[in-house]
């Protein structure tokens, strides 16, 4: 069992990276002819043709797009090298590295808000379906589901922070937090992380009701549940101990295939909050058509986005060994 | 220092004005519409201490100034840290800006120009201690040219032959030619420490943007403690800067806060002391909170439509002539800029002291506007409201940059006043880069944007032949008469004679309409009323910086 499980992997992980360096070289196409140039001194007179073409020979835009692609794909897949940040002018993988971890503390949280609101959600919703809770609860994840994003961060910030001031208005710490022991510090992030983990995590919440009420409302209708029943277990248990453990299975490859959801989200919302994640960094790397860091960027999601996929796909395999075949 | 491009009102900016505020309002005359609150009391004598909370909205390449892409906010925060051998002031109301010494303590000019002897003050220090040296003014120019660096505005620089050190504090700067840009383009970017990152080779310069934060020294009024990048920049004053008591604010921190409106906010709610960049349907929050106040002051900056005279809709003089007689230039100010802007009428603005005062703005007059469209052959034969001439019907696109509310507005506007004389523009909203891109190719009909412009009022830019093919000529037009001038105007040290050939340049532009002028805008900044010796300009938003002070510090 061991070794097809291997094999099943090693197949899946052979396919994503033919994956992402498909995606990956379609995106390098894609940036270099989108219209606009990097770096913003194009803009300014001062800065003379002469000087714009300096700075272009120093970044290798002065050569051919082929060949450029060929350097690149050359400098990734030998050297691990994504090349050096236009805007930042420092390595993309350092400039990455330093925004990962506030862009996955955001995914990681909201999605802790999602599957908090979604699992209690999709319970409620199945215990009597048709009824006015049930209608609600369809409506409501439908509806927070459809609003984009971003309308939604800028509506909790309207209420939640600027009518209602019970949260900051975006950025990851207050003025003066360095300053603060480790304990408030640590508050303090909380606290600034708490309205976009909500509105990134509610809005993908509706999914995780849905599939559960579904789902436990299938398992609620099997014959162990009415045998369960028949011997006078309470309903509670019933629900909690028995259903939910096995309408649960959808739920773990939703927790992959969610990944790619939260960290598209994430992107939106990281503007919206200040938040000083990837997203943020690779809306200005678009604006500012700093091609190694779109590609880097690109490259870093991809690689969650595929390994979300992966990791729904092995907890199926372990669940469900039919799968690997 | 040069012209540069406007992306929208708040991003890209060339700043500048007064000392004081007082002395800004007088220099450059905040007149029209609503001003600035009356200044609040300085109360004495100023008190040290405190954090001032600026809120920005972009981040900071790096610290080292020749990296960085040179924005108008970028400058005025390395400016807080390096000195320049000169400071330009605020007083180009009435004459050339005066350039007062900073690091310079003396300068002496060999008689044809062509040589500028420097003595360096002996009190200034690098904060480690270091003094700093001609050897670091001279290392700056080498690497403020190197092709290694390719420092954007490297070509500024050309006309110096070379720098030379005399002794520890004293240089001597050799130049090709005399001009009048000679002492600004000499000045043009701060001094950089030698001692401190001539360790590292020139050509490491583009992948190592964070050593230099690592060896960081400064001999400006402050220093940097903290930067968290797209979060904030924190400055603390520099105990080694040699202006004895100042700075008198212990920290100022630049909160990045993207959105306007959030920025607004965060001010009226305290969190803020300083927002720099305030639209004008905003102003009337800040005036009437009991906790802010306004500063007005004339932006270096005017709003234009360039028309592509290389297309046959714009090639004849008259027809351009008649489609600014179309638009009705208050109109848009009332509607948009709530009396905060005033008509342009030349590509040198009336709060400089080149413009040509003789200049009446073209009428808002659409009945002289048809007459003229009538007289080049524009009629509307077929009865649509829309004028033809030879089967063809005057229609075209009028593309803006889609960030810019306020030019997006503006453009709708004037969509619809030209229908009124029988012209059919269609708005198109374009994301800047990209629109940057059309322009710099042509590739348009009409385009509505901006430009910050600088002191040295050089107009090659935009309105020299040759900066159709090398340059921002983006819509082609090309007068010989007006290259001569500008050239001349280059050429010419005497302020006077120099101040005739600009006038004559503007007459030309105004007769020839390649642009029509729309606006200049004045700069809304708001700050906390605890403030005290805010001096927002054109030149810095947070000019002369160590000279403010906190009421409760």
């Amino acid at each position: 069992m061991r070794s097809s499980l291997a094999g099943f992997l090693a197949r899946r992980l052979a396919a994503s990276l033919l994956v992402l360096l498909l995606v990956l070289s379609l995106a390098f196409f894609f940036v270099h002819l989108t219209p606009g140039d990097p770096d913003q001194v194009l803009l300014d007179p001062r800065a003379s043709p002469a000087q714009r073409d300096a700075l272009y020979r120093l970044y290798g835009l002065d050569r051919p797009l082929a060949v450029q692609y060929a350097t690149w794909l050359r400098n990734i897949l030998l050297r691990g090298d994504l090349g050096v940040s236009f805007f930042h002018q420092q390595p993309v993988l350092a400039t990455l590295a330093s925004r990962v971890p506030a862009t996955l503390l955001l995914a990681v949280a909201a999605m802790g808000v999602q599957y908090a609101t979604g699992l209690l959600l999709g319970m409620v919703a199945a215990r009597r379906p048709g009824a006015v809770a049930d209608h609600l609860i369809r409506l409501g994840s439908l509806t927070l589901y459809s609003l984009p994003v971003f309308w939604l961060g800028l509506m909790a910030l309207l209420l939640l922070s600027h009518r209602w001031p019970l949260f900051p208005a975006g950025h990851m710490h207050s003025v003066g937090a360095a300053g603060l022991a480790p304990g408030a510090r640590l508050l303090d992030l909380a606290h600034h992380l708490a309205l976009p983990a909500l509105v990134l995590g509610l809005a993908a919440a509706g999914s995780v009701a849905r599939h559960l009420r579904n789902s436990l409302l299938e398992v609620l209708g099997e014959e162990f549940i009415r045998t369960a029943r028949a011997k006078g277990l309470g309903e509670r248990r019933v629900v909690w101990l028995h259903a939910l453990r096995n309408a649960a299975s959808p739920l773990l490859q939703l927790l992959g295939l969610s990944l790619p959801f939260l960290l598209s989200g994430a992107l939106v919302v990281e503007v919206v909050f200040s938040w000083p994640g990837m997203g943020r960094l690779t809306y200005e790397a678009i604006s500012g058509r700093d091609y190694p860091l779109i590609l880097g960027s690109t490259l870093m999601s991809g690689v969650l986005v595929i390994g979300g996929n992966l990791l729904a796909d092995l907890l199926n395999a372990l669940a469900d060994p039919r799968v690997r075949g | 220092m040069r012209p540069h491009r406007h992306r929208s009102d708040g991003r890209r900016r060339w700043p500048l004005p007064p000392a004081a505020l007082a002395a800004a309002l007088l220099a450059v005359g905040c007149g029209g519409g609503g001003g600035s609150d009356p200044p609040v009391a300085d109360g004495g004598r100023p008190r040290s201490g405190g954090t001032l909370v600026v809120g920005a909205s972009s981040d900071v390449r790096s610290v080292n100034q020749v990296l960085t892409a040179g924005t108008t906010f970028e400058q005025a925060i390395l400016d807080q840290m390096f000195l320049r051998l000169f400071e330009e002031q605020p007083d180009y109301a009435e004459h050339p800006p005066t350039l007062a010494p900073q690091l310079a303590a003396s300068q002496v000019w060999s008689e044809d120009r062509s040589e500028l002897t420097i003595e360096l003050r002996d009190d200034v220090f690098w904060s480690d201690g270091t003094p700093v040296s001609a050897d670091d003014v001279r290392w700056t120019w080498q690497a403020q040219t190197s092709p290694d660096v390719a420092w954007p505005y490297a070509s500024m620089k050309d006309s110096i032959v070379d720098v030379e050190v005399l002794g520890p504090r004293r240089l001597r700067v050799r130049f090709a030619t005399a001009s009048p840009s000679q002492l600004s383009d000499l000045n043009e970017g701060v001094i950089l420490p030698r001692h401190a990152w001539s360790e590292l080779p020139l050509a490491d310069w583009r992948a190592n943007n964070r050593w230099f934060q690592e060896h960081l020294v400064v001999n400006g009024p402050f220093t940097l403690e903290s930067w968290e990048p797209q979060q904030q920049i924190v400055l603390r004053r520099n105990e080694r800067y040699h202006v004895a008591g100042q700075p008198y604010l212990d920290r100022v921190v630049f909160r990045i806060v993207p959105q306007q409106a959030n920025q607004i906010r965060q001010l009226l709610a305290g969190e803020l002391d300083f927002v720099d960049h305030v639209g004008a349907a905003e102003a009337h929050k800040i005036q009437a909170s009991p906790v802010t106040r306004l500063i007005a002051y004339w932006h270096r900056q005017y709003n234009y439509i360039c028309w592509n005279v290389r297309r046959p809709l714009f090639a004849e003089t008259a027809v351009r002539q008649a489609l600014t007689m179309a638009i009705d230039r208050q109109a848009l100010i009332d509607a948009l800029s709530f009396g905060h802007a005033r008509i342009a009428t030349s590509p040198i603005i009336s709060s400089v002291w080149a413009h040509d005062d003789r200049l009446e703005p073209w009428p808002y007059d659409p009945a002289a506007a048809r007459r003229l469209l009538a007289e080049q052959g524009w009629r509307d034969g077929d009865g649509d409201g829309v004028l033809e001439r030879n089967g063809r019907p005057f229609s075209f696109d009028l593309s803006t940059n889609a960030d810019s509310t306020i030019r997006v507005d503006a453009a709708v506007l004037i969509q619809d006043q030209l229908r009124r004389v029988g012209v059919d523009a269609q708005v198109r909203r374009i994301e800047f880069t990209t629109l940057v891109d059309m322009n710099l190719e042509h590739d348009f009909d009409a385009t509505l944007g901006g430009w910050g412009i600088d002191t040295s009022l050089d107009l090659t830019y935009a309105f020299h032949s040759d900066s159709y093919e090398n340059g921002h000529n983006f819509g082609g037009y090309s007068n010989p008469e007006l290259d001569g001038l500008i050239e001349a105007t280059r050429r010419e040290i005497d302020p006077a004679a120099r101040l005739e050939l600009l006038h004559r340049a503007q007459g030309i532009i105004h007769r020839d309409q390649p642009y029509t002028f729309l606006w200049e805008p004045q700069r809304l900044a708001a700050v906390n009323r605890r403030v005290r010796n805010a001096q927002p300009n054109p030149l810095s938003s947070y000019f002369h910086l160590q000279e403010w002070w906190l009421a409760d510090g």
